[in-house]
């Protein structure tokens, strides 16, 4: 036998006692060793913690719930305050504008409209005042 | 009760599934714990909290992946989560030349236990880097990000892990251990320049 082979063979045993030696650190039995059960109170402690976020969580969604209900209400109570306000304030506007000007915005598409208006107003400044 | 119903009961939050879930996967999970984490008391905890964010968030897990695939790296996460917080690795790789006192029990056959045990008296950077790398099966990049070590620090962790547990079974009498040398690639591992 050659020097390469006999190195090779000696690989290739060293390789299967390699193997073996971390297999015996991979073997599953390490892992389901009945000695490190973890003991009952183990289960209790987690029980509690998942009472706890439980409530937690419901609280949460139940608080969400009130959140939504808390701006559904501001909502329907403010929008028609705000809308009677907006009319209102709407309202005032109209009565402070001269009719002519409020005619003129309506109509302002249309030229001969305009002019039509623009030649009311001026008979109307001919006209002597009446007494 | 089949894993997939489990699983849906667990998603509506039924208690009596989620306990069956935990009997069921709670041993084999302890074991892993106990590989990390060499305190009974603090595994219990790891697993505990491990075992909360697999309840709590297994409406994320996708089924088309193994569950218990993806409990365990929840549980493997949750270990190393526990030692960066009570050890820092960078300081563990300084002090890990030093000896510790070996106590294992000697045996012809080394059963799970001894070999719990044989992993329990390696230093917490070797025990860490080898069970990520030998068991887990990461990559030394991915466990050096994982510790916050370099690269390198990992594959040196992990052949001294590998001497010390060679030594270890020899001392407890080991069959077959006088033929396992340590190849000529394995020990050129840490040898080179961090990437």
């Amino acid at each position: 036998m050659s020097l390469n082979q006999e190195k090779n063979g000696a690989n290739h045993k060293n390789r299967a006692v390699k193997n073996d030696f971390l297999d015996l650190f991979r073997q599953p039995s390490i892992e389901q060793a009945p000695q490190y059960r973890p003991s009952p109170k183990v289960w209790r402690k987690l029980e509690r913690r998942l009472d706890g976020y439980d409530r937690w969580r419901k609280l949460m969604e139940r608080n969400a719930v009130v959140w939504v209900y808390l701006v559904l209400f501001l909502v329907i109570l403010v929008t028609p305050v705000i809308v009677g306000l907006l009319l209102r304030e709407q309202q005032q506007v109209m009565l402070r504008t001269p009719k002519a000007v409020v005619k003129v915005l309506s109509e302002k598409d249309s030229l001969s409209g305009v002019r039509q208006m623009l030649e009311q107003g001026a008979q109307k400044n001919q006209q002597p005042p009446k007494k | 009760m089949t894993e997939q119903q489990l699983i849906q009961a667990c998603q509506n939050r039924d208690r009596k599934a989620q306990q069956a879930l935990y009997d069921r996967f709670s041993p084999m999970m302890f074991g892993v714990c106990k590989r990390y984490v060499r305190r009974l008391e603090d595994a219990e905890d790891v697993l505990i909290e491990a075992f909360f964010k697999v309840l709590t968030g297994i409406n994320q897990f996708k089924s088309d992946g193994s569950f218990e695939g993806w409990i365990r790296r929840i549980v493997v996460n949750e270990s190393l989560m526990f030692l960066r917080k009570r050890y820092n690795f960078r300081n563990i790789v300084e002090i890990t030349e030093l000896e510790t006192p070996v106590s294992t029990s000697i045996v012809q056959e080394l059963v799970a236990k001894d070999i719990l045990n044989l992993l329990n008296v390696l230093p917490v950077g070797y025990r860490t880097v080898f069970n990520l790398y030998v068991i887990e099966g990461y990559k030394h990049r991915e466990i050096a990000t994982m510790l916050n070590i370099s690269i390198n620090t990992s594959k040196s962790q992990l052949i001294l892990a590998k001497k010390r547990l060679r030594s270890l079974l020899e001392q407890c009498q080991y069959p077959g251990i006088e033929y396992f040398e340590m190849s000529a690639d394995e020990e050129g591992e840490f040898v080179g320049n961090e990437p």
